[in-house]
């Protein structure tokens, strides 16, 4: 279908009344930069009308067709299984091909009119601006930038590497005629981790890689759990070992970017959960963050409340502890520590069954 | 230069199935391998393929039954010996992928389950619920990464060379620098997938450019057998595949009238007719006016939602979001998209080209597995098994060879000449012009239906476009990612192989799988029964012609 483009930067959408039926018109900002020629990223603008239901991908592609051969993006298979074109939509990191853009560009009139609220409720300020909202795509984060869309992905790599993502077995030479065997049951605790696509989306959005750029990151997480997992590979418990040190599970802090984000709809936390869970039973405990995990739990259970005091004792060990007198000291005069042990809640018994069914459902979820 | 000189034993043009099965084996055998590609292996074509791969692992099944529906569904013009090498190696191939970690769907008894897929009489395709080629791709890249192989990532090969008779290395360019170097090998394999983009609607990847078959053509190769291109039964309206598996597991294809129309054009195997009768079916019922607005209704309530949630969940995401339609309660819309090259780089069955020191498998090469018209679950067994075959004998070829010259410097140089000469000319259009034409013109007069008028019209427009793609210039010259200059070399490649193909289905007087002639509605094997070759002779395709090796299963005629 031949497709009209607005060949000047900044020209206005045609007027819905002159557009062909059944398309969409939209404008589009990219974060640009070639590292040729451009001291720091700059924003570019274009105008875009595409039939209806198309994708950002499809916008982008079209950009690069008719309007800027100098845009570089990667993308490949239009329908989110090879995981080339994650870019952040809105601010957010998303798979360009399975975001549309009818959809984007009315959560970015959305922003625009909520950001132009406040902003005109403020003394002084102008009425909201007459132009349609853009579009925003900027690389995935965490990444550096090579060029335009195209990010350098090598570290995500390298991370995924680092979990040994393949199967191991002592049986390494298994009869060439037969499989191995695995129970349908057995396919299916896997199935939802084999999806990931490796995107990078996650990794993208991920506040724990922001904070730590060693941390492993969800998705090589969700690699290690499709392989801790898989019933016919036997070095789980050494997999687990090397996940429970610095870097691994334990530093992601829980803050679920990484499964509203995936394209995928991988539960992708909840399979760190189960990993570090995995560890926990493989008595893999030494870690500061298995430790205040564990610290937690028997803490609500006594009390139905945190006992945050001997939490830090019980996850940094005594030693460790004696160095955080001083902010804990503070923190006790300024009343967000106390020392004495907390009451234990009325309706303890509530909270207990609580812990318990949660407990009870996470292990039957292995199974479902 | 001042540049190191990269050279290896075995050099692998692509890392999707072909290349990267390719490459273990080599690495097995104690050679030093490397893999050259464009994307990064996990993104190569092979992960959309959904369905599954064909092997008789069943007791009651045999590779001789596999052998017979492989014939049958080629319509006789695949070659025997290499069918029967393919369907003999299946069950030990498929197993070694399951030793590799594959992770196949299984059976209660935890054997690797298996499910109908059409024109077969047993069901024989093993997968992983809708998403078969893309573990597979996965698990062959973790063995790479596993045996610390060599990947040039997104670098694209633009040439192969060629000294004294053999094929010395390619010359490729390092995307993220724009440089153009020379890679020598002792052996060569490419393994650079399809070249079905030169359709509009395609199903392929945006990268499926052809490059692999462009680079031999270009190299003076012949390329076999390219007249004939499958047209998938089931492609949403962006061309998306929706797997076959879907008829596998149940769901029925129905027109406007929610008739079950394919009683009519193959009563025994109905939707699980080969792939060329049902996208006939299908068209004839669009053209007949029993369509609904150009598309035909695949109906997978028979299926039943739990089923469909669990072995077809992408599928179900995918309707959802391109479709608007979830198919647990509705209908999907589909229609025959462009799919797959029967056709492709000769290649015997050992993967040798007729150059010596370069291979070629997967679906780059005609190996003649598949001749008029391929069998789903096929292709990645051919990729699988021909990958497998490339890669050990390109060791035993570069054993025996060891280390020749170089590719000289002069390669690169020519490169680079034609580089600057792109980025330096004034006037003329881009390649997507020109590629947006070729593809609206392949679809429209190369399509399900030819007939000699649309196919002359088709070769001079094709010659026409070749004209202006002489003048082409880029926008861009810079040397970062420079995808502008990218897509100009493939389109450069998909018009030589539209070229080939809209010659040789003129040429073609005959309907024979998937190449379905108005004119000539009856397959001809007195004058036809023989493989085309297109090799390139000034500015086109010079045409010639290869008997079909034939052991076990004399022609005869062909219904569902």
């Amino acid at each position: 279908m031949p497709r009209r483009t607005k060949e000047q930067d900044g020209g206005a959408p045609p007027a819905a009344a002159e557009r062909p039926a059944g398309t969409v018109a939209a404008a589009i900002e990219v974060l640009r930069f070639d590292p040729q020629v451009d001291r720091e990223a700059h924003w570019r603008r274009y105008e875009v009308e595409l039939p209806e239901g198309a994708t950002v991908l499809e916008a982008l592609m079209q950009v690069q067709d008719h309007q800027d051969g100098s845009l570089a993006f990667r993308r490949s298979c239009r329908h989110a299984i090879c995981g080339s074109c994650g870019m952040r939509i809105n601010g957010c990191a998303r798979l360009a091909c399975n975001t549309q853009v009818a959809v984007v560009a009315q959560e970015a009139r959305r922003r625009a009119a909520q950001a132009g609220a406040a902003h005109a409720a403020q003394p002084g300020a102008g009425g909201a601006d007459a132009a349609p909202a853009p579009i925003r795509i900027e690389p995935l984060g965490n990444m550096a930038v090579i060029k335009d869309l195209i990010t350098d992905m090598s570290e995500f790599w390298q991370k995924l590497r680092g979990v040994q993502p393949w199967l191991q077995s002592l049986d390494e030479h298994p009869d060439p005629d037969y499989e191995r065997l695995m129970s349908p049951a057995g396919y299916s605790v896997i199935s939802q981790a084999l999806l990931c696509v490796e995107c990078g989306c996650c990794y993208s959005d991920c506040c724990s890689v922001e904070a730590s750029a060693d941390f492993v990151g969800p998705t090589a997480l969700a690699k290690a759990f499709r392989y801790a997992h898989d019933s016919r590979d036997d070095q789980t418990h050494r997999r687990l070992f090397d996940l429970s040190a610095e870097h691994g599970i334990w530093e992601c802090t829980r803050c679920y970017a990484c499964t509203q984000r995936c394209p995928k709809h991988l539960r992708v936390r909840e399979l760190i959960t189960q990993l570090g869970g995995l560890a926990y039973d493989e008595g893999l405990r030494t870690d500061t963050g298995i430790r205040r995990a564990a610290a937690v739990r028997s803490s609500v259970l006594a009390t139905g409340r945190l006992d945050q005091a001997r939490m830090t004792l019980a996850a940094t060990g005594p030693l460790q502890a004696l160095s955080r007198l001083p902010g804990a000291a503070h923190a006790a005069i300024t009343g967000k520590l106390t020392l004495r042990p907390p009451d234990p809640v009325e309706r303890l018994e509530d909270v207990q069954a609580v812990a318990r069914a949660v407990e009870e459902s996470q292990t039957s979820g292995d199974q479902s | 230069m001042g540049t190191h000189m990269i050279q290896h034993d075995v050099l692998i043009v692509g890392a999707g199935l072909a290349g990267m099965r390719a490459a273990i084996e080599a690495a097995a055998a104690g050679a030093d391998v490397a893999l050259v590609a464009k994307v990064h292996p996990v993104r190569s074509h092979t992960c959309c393929a959904q369905g599954g791969i064909n092997a008789a692992l069943g007791d009651d099944d045999s590779w001789e039954a596999h052998m017979f529906d492989t014939v049958k569904g080629s319509d006789y013009l695949g070659d025997q010996d290499a069918i029967e090498a393919m369907c003999k190696d299946a069950p030990r191939d498929i197993r070694a992928l399951e030793h590799m970690g594959c992770p196949f769907s299984r059976f209660e008894g935890g054997r690797i389950a298996q499910r109908p897929f059409g024109g077969a009489g047993f069901p024989r395709t093993a997968y992983a619920a809708d998403i078969s080629g893309f573990v597979l791709l996965h698990t062959m890249y973790e063995q790479v990464v596993r045996l610390g192989l060599k990947v040039y990532e997104e670098w694209y090969v633009a040439r192969l060379v060629e000294l004294d008779g053999r094929c010395a290395g390619v010359v490729a360019i390092d995307l993220q620098t724009g440089r153009p170097h020379a890679m020598s090998a002792s052996a060569v394999v490419l393994a650079t997938g399809p070249a079905s983009r030169c359709y509009e609607g395609s199903s392929n990847s945006v990268d499926c450019t052809a490059d692999g078959m462009g680079m031999a053509y270009a190299a003076g190769l012949p390329l076999m057998d390219m007249e004939f291109v499958q047209f998938h039964p089931t492609g949403l309206r962006n061309g998306v595949l929706i797997t076959e598996g879907c008829r596998g597991e149940g769901g029925v294809l129905l027109n406007c009238n929610d008739d079950r129309f394919m009683c009519e054009y193959a009563p025994n195997k109905m939707e699980l007719a080969s792939r060329d009768v049902v996208s006939r079916a299908e068209a004839t019922e669009i053209a007949e006016g029993r369509g609904i607005e150009g598309f035909i209704h695949l109906d997978l309530r028979p299926i039943g939602a739990e089923r469909i949630r669990t072995n077809l969940l992408q599928v179900r995401e995918l309707s959802m979001e391109i479709a608007g339609v979830d198919p647990c309660e509705a209908p999907i819309p589909i229609r025959p998209t462009p799919h797959y090259f029967m056709g492709g780089v000769k290649a015997d069955v050992n993967a040798a080209t007729p150059l010596p020191g370069l291979f070629a498998a997967g679906e780059v090469s005609c190996i003649s597995v598949h001749g008029a018209n391929r069998l789903g679950g096929n292709s990645l067994l051919d990729a699988t098994v021909f990958g497998r075959r490339a890669g050990a004998a390109a060791v035993a070829c570069a054993q025996e060879n060891g280390r020749r010259a170089p590719v000289p410097e002069s390669a690169v140089a020519d490169l680079r000449a034609r580089i600057e000469a792109l980025a330096g000319r004034d006037g003329g259009e881009r390649q997507a012009t020109i590629k947006e034409e070729l593809q609206r013109l392949m679809l429209a007069d190369v399509g399900i239906w030819r007939d000699k008028e649309a196919l002359q019209r088709a070769v001079s427009a094709v010659v026409d476009l070749k004209e202006r793609y002489a003048c082409v210039r880029l926008q861009h010259s810079g040397h970062v990612y420079n995808t502008d200059l990218v897509q100009t070399l493939e389109t450069g490649n998909l018009l030589d192989v539209a070229h080939c193909v809209a010659l040789g289905a003129l040429n073609r007087e005959e309907s024979r799988g998937s190449h379905a002639r108005t004119d000539f509605p009856e397959r001809d094997d007195k004058s036809w029964l023989r493989h085309s070759l297109f090799r390139r002779s000034g500015d086109g395709p010079a045409c010639d012609y290869a008997p079909v090796t034939i052991t076990r299963h004399e022609p005869e005629a062909r219904s569902y």
